[in-house]
């Protein structure tokens, strides 16, 4: 038996429909849906690639929204980055504050008392007596030379 | 004129991506746009619709492997957009109706008899009312001479998914006018 072609198959199947539908209704009916503007073709790809550059453009500008349409494992990375660094900053902070915090008078040196001395004379007095009566201090804790340099300081 | 690899391979080599692309474009669009047309009927949406598949193409023309033919890619992305088109229409409801049916009652009501005029509707109507894969298939076999080979590859069926969608669409039209 000899076998059915493509061609063979394709033209039973068109038979198929013309034996229900005259073949000029159908003819109408394609060329009705297969038109187009005059001059559409024409037009259409420069238009296109007006569209692909605006696109383009558009593109390299960053924008926040595309945070919502990341994958669900790229939304957590970017909120665990995010949580890290706001956690970081607060931590350091913090470790900053606890650290100027806890300096001493023993801590500060002669030269450093001296320049503050100098710049700011008035406050720089109230400074060492709200460190002396905080830290409990007493000026024998000081060394002698330690007290005189500093007096020596006020009085210039 | 080039082959269509031969300007794939160009597209992919050369910096001036435009002129490529054009070549490419001038050459397919209208057999997309026709396809494009044929499924959604209205110009405004053919055009549209066009024009998301051509920028797909030249988003994706990069990486294409020449694993298949370029035509029955470009034509499945086509399919795949006007299904996307159309399912977006369904959803803020139909409107393809009356509209229609004036352009076919004015297309032929000059030079038809009444009857011709009726059938052309009837036509008309039976394809639209055919679900958006027989219909499909149903066009691209009887008025484009589609191969079922070449139909499942465009639009990721089977051979036998084809066939079986062509003879549901016949049916179904042969039903609806013999009703007139």
């Amino acid at each position: 038996m000899k076998m059915q072609t493509d061609k063979d198959l394709l033209k039973q199947d068109q038979q198929w429909v013309e034996s229900m539908i005259e073949k000029d209704h159908l003819n109408r009916f394609n060329s009705t849906n297969t038109d187009a503007p005059i001059n559409y073709f024409e037009s259409f790809p420069d238009r296109l690639m007006q569209r692909i550059q605006m696109e383009k453009n558009n593109h390299t500008k960053p924008s926040l929204f595309k945070i919502f349409f990341l994958q669900p494992y790229a939304k957590i990375a970017v909120a665990a980055t995010f949580i890290l660094v706001v956690a970081g900053t607060y931590l350091l902070n913090t470790a900053n504050k606890a650290k100027t915090a806890t300096v001493s008078i023993q801590e500060i040196s002669i030269d450093e008392m001296k320049s503050y001395v100098s710049n700011n004379e008035a406050i720089a007095e109230l400074d060492y007596d709200y460190v002396i009566k905080k830290e409990n201090a007493s000026l024998e804790k000081l060394r002698e030379s330690e007290i005189k340099e500093i007096q020596k300081a006020i009085i210039q | 004129m080039s082959s269509d690899q031969e300007l794939i391979i160009q597209f992919q080599q050369t910096i001036d991506k435009e002129a490529v692309f054009t070549q490419l474009m001038r050459k397919h669009q209208q057999k997309v746009y026709y396809q494009i047309k044929r499924m959604v009927l209205e110009h405004a949406d053919a055009d549209d619709i066009a024009q998301l598949v051509w920028i797909k193409v030249w988003n994706k023309l990069d990486g294409f492997k020449m694993e298949s033919e370029f035509t029955t890619w470009l034509f499945r992305v086509a399919y795949n957009e006007t299904l996307n088109y159309l399912q977006k229409q369904k959803k803020q409801g139909s409107r393809l109706s009356s509209d229609d049916l004036f352009v076919y009652e004015n297309a032929s009501a000059s030079t038809d008899e009444p009857k011709t005029t009726e059938i052309q509707i009837a036509l008309d109507s039976a394809i639209k009312q055919l679900p958006e894969k027989q219909r499909i298939v149903f066009m691209l076999r009887y008025f484009d001479s589609c191969e079922y080979e070449k139909i499942a590859a465009m639009m990721g069926t089977t051979v036998g998914g084809a066939k079986a969608n062509f003879h549901q669409a016949v049916k179904k039209i042969e039903r609806f006018v013999k009703k007139l």
